[in-house]
């Protein structure tokens, strides 16, 4: 039991008025907001309970509840303390009286400094009641006494948001590279890089110039070699996966075994750029989780020069645990750099993103809190399965779904199980947030920021581990966006390469060969596997039109076969991958559209080719992928006849079948 | 290892099965010219593969179809234990003729061992929804092709055994047999479909040599097509007659079903059996008898047949009824008589 001193904190040592305990604020708290007939009865019984069982202050929980409005409860507890309420919005701070101090500790303490006072001492708000170790904390980090006023944990966020702006900003744009440039996407190609390409470049040219026949054959057996490797390489990992497929990472009985008071702060992040016609279904999808909110800590991290989505979120009457965080406007205007300053601010001890139009398993938070107890220390990540619930819409969105269910269902899980590096998906990525902050938080210069923190992870010698939840997200249906989204996929996997390749020696003796080699099998073999697909299929419609023969005349038959293999074999292999990935989620509708993989293939080819033009000339440009375009309503996809119930689970499904009540998906033209 | 045994004494008696001479042909072919233009004479390319890999002498397929016949064995064993292998190895282990096709006869040992394997990829597969066991049956079946096209027949069998095995795992999912199936038989046909390709590219011919074994004719009909047809049922239902392990395994599954469906859906495979005989495919009364005994014990492991006490003893009846049967009435191969008559019986003078 905390034992607090109450009352006041002004000047110097002049504090320490009464001594009481943490339980007795709370419960006086509720008594003078009972006889205020602020709360009634029932639901000062019901917030002490919840206090009891989840091991928060009233505070949190009457205001997390919706049940008293922060501008009210503060000043009571501003009452309670003997201290006067300041309201920021009127007194803003002065960003001189906030100069030369942590930025982290203000906003790990919650308190600002607000200006100096004219008998010397420093006015400073702070959203929690004046204990005199917390004051002498202040009073060290200011250099002097302290007049301690309360105001609202909303206010302090703003104001610190407001004072704070530049700092947030270069944290969020530069940290990492400020940190260490070698980690950073900021140059995408270093010198010695550059010269490197450029002399293999020159040396290919002259061998074909001088020796076009043997040039021709070693290209293309190398290519063919590669092929062979990646695809063996995949299907190793896939049937790891397989295997696994009744391994249940936690189970329901571990989830239900969790008792709220041990429950963690849980930091959700959901960035959004100009979404505003999803914000309201994210809201709905994240009052769903099953977590206790007094234990959560929502933010919409939205670009202040984005009016739209910021009014689209006032107007979806958040809950109380969910905050708009203005995200400052400045180069690059990317997820990742909206991600750094919501984990500027995160106050929880895990934190996940979520996308704007994510569903996620209600009990998925709880299976990471397992999974990381589980994994230890060194488990810096977990992340869950994504899939989608608009499968059905068209060739895209079934494709689409196709894939990411051999993904997220063989491949991640393979990966776990060989203990290879895992390349996160976009969202639904779960971390320790100190974790997080001491690799450095997102890069925002990488265009896969997700996919570059897992390897960097790797590459540090922390583990990523998979939990058997999922985040129902939105398929893209339509083929420009598409081609958007896809080209920004393989350029940040094409940065993340190249980042990684800087100091190959160093990665090979931190994570070791096997990590390093999966790094590249799966990383840098993606891109240059897709953009050798379209050359390949012209020659093999070239080898179709004409004769044979002259294959066997300019290969050797060792080099056809490892082609052929390539061909029929590899595409066939991964073909059925994608079929089994199909049935596994049980879309049993999905698995002959798995034969049309060649074309999907095809398509990523020309996103690939986009994507290396784009680097070359757009390094950091992030395409921005459309969402809520779907013509389906949830309800719709709801009615859908295939169930998508997590593979191999038994847990609380957030199917189609659980959004049957989502308020109608709006409707825009196809 | 007594297999082995037997494959050397036969070989050093001089013996040289009909079979293996035949692969060890197509592998001299497929060598005799540049890239892929002799592609159309090499089915079936696994044994092939191995002829070409192993030295061409007669004793070294042999040797590989007695490692393959013991990964069978090896394969049945981990799937119902020691005891019951015991008693439902009986058909197998004790029937000379089968020491034949496990040492002798490479192409039907392959594709048997691979269809072990399917087999029991498929029960995880349909009756538990165990993708990884769904991935283990398609590649086994086209490997299995890659020895005998008869894998396409196996791998419909399979198919038309998901009602049945699956049942109680898909209810409410109309779809799911479907999918099954598909998955099933996709690597199978894709394997065929490859094939097909690499000789019409190659070659100019399609779909190359159909008589791609001693005894494989495809689609010729020597005896016509109905009196074929005749002669397929007849020739199958004998084999059937002599698989007493598989037909009581089937009157037991229907007595406990208390349903004729099951019983019916255990003709199945001898209808596959008739339906591969009369296309010409290489059939022989062994590589059936072998075939039926594996599905008998399949069956009786699956459904759990020997936990009542009673029906074991029936069950262990009907293994050693099968080896008296077979002993007596399976008809012989090419090659058998001679093989049998070197392998066991010492040179007089």
């Amino acid at each position: 039991m905390h034992t607090y001193r109450l009352g006041i904190a002004t000047i110097g040592n002049k504090h320490c008025v009464q001594t009481i305990t943490q339980e007795s604020i709370g419960e006086r708290m509720a008594e003078i907001l009972l006889a205020r007939g602020m709360i009634t009865q029932e639901q000062r019984d019901w917030a002490m309970e919840v206090r009891e069982r989840a091991g928060t202050t009233l505070t949190v929980i009457l205001i997390t509840a919706g049940i008293v409005h922060r501008l009210d409860l503060y000043p009571l507890l501003a009452e309670m303390s003997g201290v006067p309420f300041i309201d920021l919005t009127v007194t803003p701070p002065d960003p001189a009286a906030v100069y030369g101090l942590a930025s982290e500790q203000l906003v790990r303490e919650g308190w600002i400094p607000v200006r100096e006072l004219p008998d010397g001492s420093m006015l400073v708000a702070s959203q929690h009641t004046p204990r005199p170790a917390f004051v002498e904390s202040i009073q060290r980090a200011v250099g002097g006494p302290v007049t301690i006023n309360i105001t609202t944990d909303w206010d302090i966020r703003r104001a610190l948001s407001s004072v704070l702006r530049e700092e947030i900003l270069d944290q969020a744009s530069l940290g990492l590279w400020q940190r260490s440039a070698i980690q950073s996407a900021r140059t995408s190609l270093y010198l010695r890089q550059r010269i490197a390409i450029i002399v293999s470049l020159v040396a290919i040219a002259a061998c074909g110039w001088f020796w076009p026949y043997g040039t021709l054959q070693a290209a293309s057996v190398t290519v063919a070699t590669l092929f062979l490797i990646g695809v063996v390489f995949k299907f190793v990992v896939c049937m790891a996966g397989a295997r696994r497929e009744r391994f249940q990472a936690v189970t329901d009985e571990e989830v239900a075994q969790l008792k709220d008071e041990g429950l963690p702060v849980y930091t959700v992040l959901a960035p959004m750029f100009h979404e505003a016609n999803v914000v309201a279904d994210l809201v709905t999808n994240l009052t769903r989780l099953d977590y206790p909110v007094s234990k959560l800590e929502v933010m919409l991290l939205l670009e202040e020069d984005d009016l739209e989505t910021i009014e689209a979120a006032k107007a979806a009457r958040m809950p109380a645990w969910m905050h708009i965080i203005r995200v400052p406007q400045g180069h690059p205007q990317t997820k990742p750099k909206a991600c750094n300053v919501g984990l500027f601010f995160a106050s929880g001890e895990h934190l996940v993103i979520y996308d704007a139009e994510d569903k996620p398993d209600p009990d998925q938070l709880k299976k990471a809190v397992v999974a990381f107890r589980r994994g230890g220390e060194q488990m810096v990540c977990v992340q869950a399965a994504l899939n989608y619930w608009n499968v059905y819409e068209n060739f895209l969105t079934r494709m689409f779904t196709a894939e990411y269910s051999f993904w997220f269902d063989y491949m991640l899980p393979g990966l776990d199980a060989l203990q290879l590096p895992i390349p996160l998906g976009g969202t639904s990525n779960h971390f320790r947030t100190e974790g997080l902050r001491r690799l450095g938080g997102w890069d925002p210069f990488n265009v896969t920021e997700d996919a570059d923190l897992g390897m960097r992870a790797s590459a540090l010698g922390y583990t990523v581990g998979v939990i058997n939840s999922t985040t129902l997200e939105e398929a893209n249906r339509n083929f420009g966006n598409w081609i958007r989204q896809r080209s920004r996929w393989v350029k940040g996997y094409m940065q993340t390469s190249l980042v990684h390749a800087r100091a190959p020696w160093s990665l090979i003796r931190v994570a070791g060969f096997r990590q390093a080699a999966g790094f590249a099998l799966l990383i840098a073999g993606t891109p240059i596997s897709f953009l050798f697909v379209a050359p390949l299929y012209a020659l093999f419609i070239a080898s179709l039109l004409f004769d044979s023969r002259i294959f066997n005349l300019m290969y050797p038959s060792w080099a056809l076969w490892i082609g052929l293999f390539n061909l029929l074999l590899g595409n066939a292999l991964m073909i059925y991958v994608s079929m089994m990935g199909a049935f596994l989620r049980k879309r049993y509708g999905l698995v002959l559209w798995a034969l049309l993989n060649p074309v999907y293939w095809l398509m990523h080819s020309i996103a690939s080719y986009k994507a290396l033009w784009q680097l070359m000339t757009r390094p950091h440009y992030w395409e921005k992928t459309t969402h809520g375009i779907s013509t389906l309503s949830a309800s719709e996809a709801a009615a859908l006849p295939a169930g998508v119930a997590s593979p191999a689970t038994t847990i609380t499904s957030n199917g189609a079948g659980q959004n049957a009540g989502d308020v109608p998906r709006p409707r825009l033209p196809g | 290892m007594p297999l082995l045994v037997i494959a050397v004494v036969a070989y050093n008696r001089g013996f040289t099965a009909p079979g293996v001479l035949w692969i060890e042909h197509r592998a001299s072919i497929a060598t005799s010219g540049p890239g892929f233009t002799k592609l159309q004479n090499v089915y079936p390319p696994l044994p092939v593969l191995l002829s070409l890999i192993l030295p061409r002498n007669g004793l070294s397929l042999a040797i590989c179809a007695c490692l393959f016949s013991g990964l069978t064995a090896s394969i049945l064993l981990r799937q119902i234990g020691l005891p019951r292998a015991v008693v439902l190895g009986l058909p197998l282990v004790l029937v000379p003729e089968m020491w034949f096709t496990a040492s002798e006869m490479l192409p039907q040992v392959v594709a048997l061992t691979f269809l072990a394997i399917a087999l029991q990829g498929f029960i995880q597969f349909a009756a538990y929804g165990e993708t990884y066991g769904g991935f283990i049956a398609g590649l086994a079946l086209a490997i299995s092709y890659a020895a005998d096209p008869g894998a396409l027949l196996y791998a419909g069998v399979m198919c038309l055994f998901v009602p049945l095995v699956g049942a109680a795992r898909y209810r409410g999912e109309p779809q799911a047999p479907f999918g099954i199936c598909a998955v099933l038989v996709f690597p199978c046909i894709a394997m065929a479909g490859i094939w097909s390709f690499l000789i019409w590219k190659f070659t100019g011919h399609w779909p190359g040599s159909l008589a791609y074994g001693p005894n494989a004719d495809i689609l010729g009909f020597p005896q016509g097509v109905l009196g074929g047809l005749r002669h397929a049922l007849t020739t199958a239902f004998q084999d059937l007659a002599r698989s007493v392990l598989y037909i009581v395994a089937a009157v037991l599954l229907c007595l406990r079903r208390r349903t004729l469906t099951v019983g019916l859906g255990m003709l199945l495979p001898v209808l596959a059996l008739a339906l591969a005989l009369w296309l010409g495919f290489d059939y022989s009364s062994f590589t059936a008898y072998f075939l039926l005994a594996m599905l008998a014990i399949t069956v009786i492991a699956e459904f759990q047949l020997m936990d009542n006490q009673s029906l074991a003893v029936v069950i262990i009846i009907a293994a050693l009824a099968q080896v008296v049967v077979a002993t007596k009435w399976l008809p012989p191969v090419s090659g058998y008589t001679t093989w049998e008559h070197l392998a066991f019986h010492w040179p007089v003078g």
